[in-house]
């Protein structure tokens, strides 16, 4: 289950970069690809665009090693396995005091 | 500008995947030397493309059960800590003293893998088994308890924690570090620790990471070139070491290491 979140949240991430990655391209290297009236401004809303995907692929990739903290810790909470527990306690308070969702 | 970035991402996932090292030693002083990013950015974006590359690396060794999760828990704790304190240390750092810190870390490194080569040995100890290796470690049975003792498990919980410092503070994965300290002190088999060594490193980037999302220093684009780059590049790198010479990459990997300390040295940012 950790090992399947851990590739999937990585191969979701990186297909939002991907998809983010390739609009930015599009927007600033063939603007005159761009569907829009006005090429400059087509270029640019592509690019922007292109960031607009970036961004939650960067969060998804972030929050991805958290997220398989806290399944472990889950996982070792139900069998009781008090080490466990405390060190994900740990990784995922510290996680939480740097976290920008605080 | 963002292809060539793309190109210098998929470089450092090749010498990574080729070396079995987390890349950021690289990452880092060519981001900062070849394309004037300032240091802490280029660090920000080296925690990513750790994040990226060591949760590909433990999902597929999460598949085949060579991971001791329980010790790779216990263990990241402190270093996750470290990675903390890491991070928030180099917000307080100039450009200079960070870029001066992140070159002498280098030098020392470079000697040590100079040291290693004379005396016949491989130059580091990879984060990555090469590919070559699995075969002949295969019998080290998967999820070995650990036979940490109390000191032993102290020293290393010590040690873990300098290693997330540093991954914190300079942006480097800390694996040539945390493996040998899953071998040395809590007698892991090779192929176990570098399993859980993977685990690791990526807890303990994520904790550094967001110290640096914080403060605005992972530019979107730039950590987009580079982790496409690196997924791109490290597989590569990987099915790579079987083809060429061990001793010719450890080489070119310490004269690359030594010419960025010194590229690093003498760049005025």
């Amino acid at each position: 289950m950790v090992g399947f979140l851990l590739r999937w949240g990585t191969l979701l991430a990186g297909m939002w970069i991907l998809a983010g990655s390739l609009l930015f391209l599009l927007g600033e290297y063939a603007p005159t690809t761009a569907t829009y009236s006005s090429p400059k401004l087509g270029s640019r809303l592509l690019a922007d665009e292109g960031v607009f995907f970036i961004r939650p692929g960067m969060m998804i990739l972030l929050l991805t090693p958290v997220l398989s903290t806290l399944l472990i810790g889950l996982s070792s909470l139900r069998r009781r396995d008090w080490p466990v527990v405390g060190a994900t306690l740990i990784i995922i308070g510290v996680l939480w005091l740097n976290s920008p969702f605080r | 500008m963002f292809l060539l970035i793309i190109l210098a991402g998929t470089i450092t996932g090749v010498l990574a995947g080729l070396l079995g090292i987390g890349g950021g030693v690289i990452l880092v002083p060519l981001l900062t030397t070849a394309f004037h990013i300032p240091i802490h950015h280029a660090i920000g974006v080296s925690l990513m493309t750790i994040i990226a590359t060591s949760s590909m690396a433990a999902a597929y060794h999460l598949e085949r059960d060579s991971i001791d999760i329980r010790w790779g828990i216990i263990l990241a704790s402190p270093a996750v800590v470290g990675a903390a304190v890491g991070g928030l240390l180099a917000g307080r750092f100039s450009q200079r003293a960070l870029a001066l810190l992140f070159a002498s870390l280098m030098v020392v490194m470079s000697l040590v893998m100079v040291r290693r080569l004379r005396r016949g040995e491989r130059s580091i100890v990879p984060v990555s088994p090469p590919a070559s290796a699995e075969a002949s470690d295969v019998d080290e049975t998967a999820g070995t308890p650990i036979a940490c003792q109390e000191l032993r498990l102290l020293a290393a919980l010590g040690i873990l924690l300098l290693a997330g410092h540093l991954s914190g503070l300079l942006g480097i994965g800390g694996g040539v570090i945390t493996v040998p300290t899953l071998r040395l002190l809590c007698r892991v088999p090779l192929r176990v620790a570098v399993a859980t060594a993977h685990l690791m490193l990526g807890v303990t980037a994520s904790s550094a990471a967001l110290v640096y999302q914080a403060r605005g220093e992972i530019p979107f684009l730039l950590t987009a070139a580079t982790v496409l780059g690196a997924l791109t590049g490290s597989p590569l790198g990987a099915r790579l070491t079987t083809k060429v010479r061990s001793r010719w990459i450890d080489g070119v990997f310490v004269a690359l290491t030594f010419a960025l300390a010194m590229r690093l040295i003498w760049y005025s940012p």
